[in-house]
């Protein structure tokens, strides 16, 4: 079987999750079937354990359009719709199925469809309603709803974004089916901070916080959830991990709520580093406002700390060794956070019993085998 | 002629409220009122109303020969003394035909004979008081707590006057006998009544499985199934939720007509008959020694206590809990003693997967890290109450 994939970013040239996704399904993909993975502009990767072709070999500074939600401009439109004849510029062999990812690809994989007359497969990791808390670009939404529907056939990452694609988007369900992500637990190197060696030190709890500093993954609830632990536990650091477009307004709220000694941001972090700075946490606190599927506490779980994630993130759907709030409540969260903190054998028992749940649940060669049937249904 | 012995056991807890860490030292109050209510509501509506009312019926119609016994707790009924007086009246009625048995039970659905020997013995006899005011009736056969049963506890039992107790027939300490006989513990303290696992969990766990080769289950063929224990059995124990019928089973399986026919299907053959334990033990000779060390109960597959005290968060809160004892003044006592039953520990269970969906049966939290967190503040707080000098939130 001949897969033709049409991506969008890889790490290390990844603003999130998504190229992490797409990087360990192609992996895993490409064991079984004949794989070629397509990105619109040449970027300096190499070592790919799958065949990578570039649409285009103009080599512009890499800038994340992921994160830049409210902004499209000329060049992304133009990218976006070029994106398709471009790669059967440098690409003309049938494919048997084409699968593709988020809005960005939609138009591109449209295209090919309609000139190879194969099936298609939209990838859904987020729509632009949950990653807007509701409030979507209208361009993006609209390029949404026309290319979803024009698929073939829709793969949410999870249930809470099935349901949007049924509900908003007006999808019939009998195109869409659910896959969720798989994930990697292999052990990365790691990168210890002093500055957060010397606190665990001086005992302090570290409380993480990883992702985009944006309403959709909600950091100002668990800022304003700090005053509060703060009460019971005053030496506790509320670390955030990531940056966007909230940076500025959460400072201002650590201001506000007067919990400076509490607080740090680090910016946007990677590999080595990100990796130490979990394996060094008490705890992971994901309070995401939305989040379709939510790969953040599973690798806090690889680095072997508890997580606890608001009932609207989607990998919550899936488990039941895992503590769930909503996102708003900001008690909840308090009440939490220090629970886990005091009770120790509470927060081990916890910690093991998510993990191997999520190890038996969440693997990558799982996806896959669920994929492959997928595909072989619908070519029948 | 074997008889059958009806053991229904009727138990509704009092469910905790969300209690946060902001509580501790705030918020004496620990219950869930409204909750309790809605769920006791509930039950009465689908099962204690509809079944009872049938039972007595039944017994009207059998002019007394259909028989059954309830482990009602303490604490179910103060919670209809609160709420459904009429379903205590209705228990009433059902006492005065003569063929209704109450059987000894721990007040608060407790787990206290496990961790105190003399709070037990009070929970007990607090029990007996109230079967004694309701009901005018001595109890003489005792059922513990999910019916833990260890050899021990059979001294301890006697002594409180009663002569019988109910416990599972583990087929793995029963080897090749059979539970349809009276047996007595080692050291012939106690007659003991063993439940008929196979036949008890046909009508509670698989009467409406439709992957079940016997599906549906019909009064005619339960009743042939046990009329063909004639001759290799002289009492069929048939231990039961009472909530078997109308909430585990649903009214739309069947389950009522499924009762309602069987009484007349089991007195139709003549080898049959409805007992009372009290009766049963005097009528039947002991046919063997049954014996236990470890404690056994009626749950799962695997018979042990794992499903209340199998993980590190249940051991934990339950040692507190008794450790509080010796410092507990009387105004607590009472509170402290709700906080024992058992339900409080199986919502912390964590062997989710194969026994799962009974677990999570009527459980108000989302999954057993937040019954913890919800207990074990609880907990905080009735430490500080006891000891209000001791600042419990100073980390270690």
């Amino acid at each position: 079987m001949k897969v033709l994939m049409i991506g969008w970013e890889l790490p290390p040239f990844n603003s999130g999750g998504l190229g992490v996704a797409c990087f360990y399904l192609a992996k895993e993909l490409n064991k079984k079937v004949d794989l070629i993975f397509t990105l619109p502009q040449r970027l300096p990767i190499n070592n790919t354990p799958f065949k990578v072709i570039f649409a285009s070999d103009f080599i512009k500074k890499f800038s994340s359009y992921l994160e830049k939600k409210h902004f499209i401009d000329h060049n992304l439109y133009d990218l976006i719709f070029s994106y398709g004849p471009r790669i059967l510029s440098v690409y003309q062999e049938k494919p048997d199925i084409l699968h593709s990812h988020d809005w960005f690809s939609g138009p591109a994989v449209h295209f090919l469809k309609e000139y190879f007359n194969v099936p298609s497969f939209l990838h859904v990791h987020s729509t632009e309603i949950e990653r807007t808390g509701n409030n979507p670009h209208p361009i993006i939404f609209q390029i949404e709803k026309e290319y979803f529907a024009k698929a073939d056939y829709l793969l949410p990452v999870s249930d809470l974004t099935k349901e949007v694609l049924v509900k908003i988007y007006n999808i019939s369900e009998e195109k869409i089916f659910v896959l969720p992500n798989g994930f990697s637990w292999e052990k990365n190197n790691l990168e210890f901070s002093n500055y957060l060696l010397n606190l665990k030190k001086e005992g302090w709890n570290i409380i993480l916080f990883v992702g985009r500093l944006t309403l959709q993954k909600g950091p100002d609830y668990l800022l304003r959830a700090v005053p509060l632990v703060k009460k019971f536990l005053p030496q506790t650091k509320f670390v955030f991990v990531g940056s966007g477009d909230m940076f500025s307004k959460l400072i201002k709220l650590t201001y506000e709520l007067g919990v400076q000694e509490n607080v740090i941001f680090t910016n946007f972090l990677r590999d080595e580093k990100l990796y130490g700075i979990y394996s060094l946490a008490d705890l992971l606190v994901v309070p995401s406002v939305a989040d379709p599927f939510g790969l953040v506490p599973l690798e806090g779980l690889n680095y072997d700390v508890p997580v606890i994630i608001s009932k609207t993130t989607g990998v919550g759907y899936y488990l039941n060794n895992i503590m769930r709030f909503d996102f708003w409540d900001i008690r909840e969260i308090a009440n939490k956070i220090v629970g886990i903190l005091k009770y120790q054998k509470m927060r081990n028992l916890y910690l093991i019993n998510s993990k191997i749940e999520s190890q038996q649940k969440f693997c990558w060669t799982k996806t896959v085998d669920k994929l492959i049937n997928l595909y072989q249904k619908c070519l029948q | 002629m074997p008889s059958i012995v009806f053991y229904f056991k009727v138990h509704q807890p009092e469910r905790l409220k969300h209690y946060t860490i902001f509580d501790i030292g705030e918020n004496p109050n620990y219950f869930d009122d409204e909750r309790n209510k809605f769920y006791l509501d509930r039950i009465v509506r689908k099962c204690y109303f509809p079944a009872l009312n049938l039972i007595y019926e039944l017994i009207k119609e059998t002019r007394g020969r259909f028989k059954v016994s309830f482990g009602a707790t303490g604490i179910l009924f103060e919670e209809l003394r609160k709420w459904h007086p009429e379903v205590i009246e209705l228990f009433q009625k059902l006492n005065k035909t003569g063929s209704v048995e109450f059987v000894g039970e721990t007040y608060y659905h407790s787990l206290a004979s496990l961790y105190s020997i003399k709070d037990f013995k009070e929970q007990v006899i607090l029990h007996k008081n109230l079967i004694k005011k309701l009901f005018n009736q001595e109890s003489k056969v005792f059922a513990n707590t999910e019916l833990i049963y260890f050899d021990e506890l059979t001294k301890v039992v006697k002594d409180l006057g009663f002569s019988g107790i109910l416990t599972e027939g583990v087929p793995w300490i029963l080897e090749w006998r059979s539970p349809n006989f009276i047996y007595e513990d080692p050291e012939k303290k106690l007659k003991i009544l063993l439940r008929n696992y196979k036949l008890s969990d046909d009508i509670s766990f698989r009467f409406s499985a439709r992957w079940w080769e016997e599906w549906p289950l019909t009064a005619d063929k339960f009743a042939t199934w046990l009329e063909s224990h004639n001759g290799q059995g002289e009492v069929i124990n048939l231990f039961m939720d009472f909530e078997t019928f109308g909430e585990h089973q649903w009214e739309e399986t069947g389950i009522f007509e499924f009762l309602k026919a069987l009484p007349f299907e089991v007195l139709k053959r003549k080898d049959l008959e409805f007992s009372l334990p009290s009766e049963v033990i005097e009528k039947y000779p002991t046919r063997g020694t049954f014996s236990s060390e470890k404690p056994i109960t009626w749950a799962d597959t695997e018979r042990d206590l794992t499903a209340w005290l199998g993980n590190e968060m249940q051991k934990e809160c339950a040692e507190i809990l008794y450790s509080l004892e010796k410092d507990i003044p009387f105004y607590l006592k009472e509170v402290w003693r709700k906080l024992q039953t058992a339900d409080h520990f199986y919502y912390m269970c964590t062997k989710w997967f194969a026994d799962g969906d009974v677990h999570k049966y009527f459980n108000p939290y989302d999954n057993p890290y937040d019954a913890y967190l919800n207990f074990r503040n609880v907990l905080e707080d009735l430490k500080m109450r006891i000891k209000p000098n001791v600042k419990v939130y100073l980390r270690n």
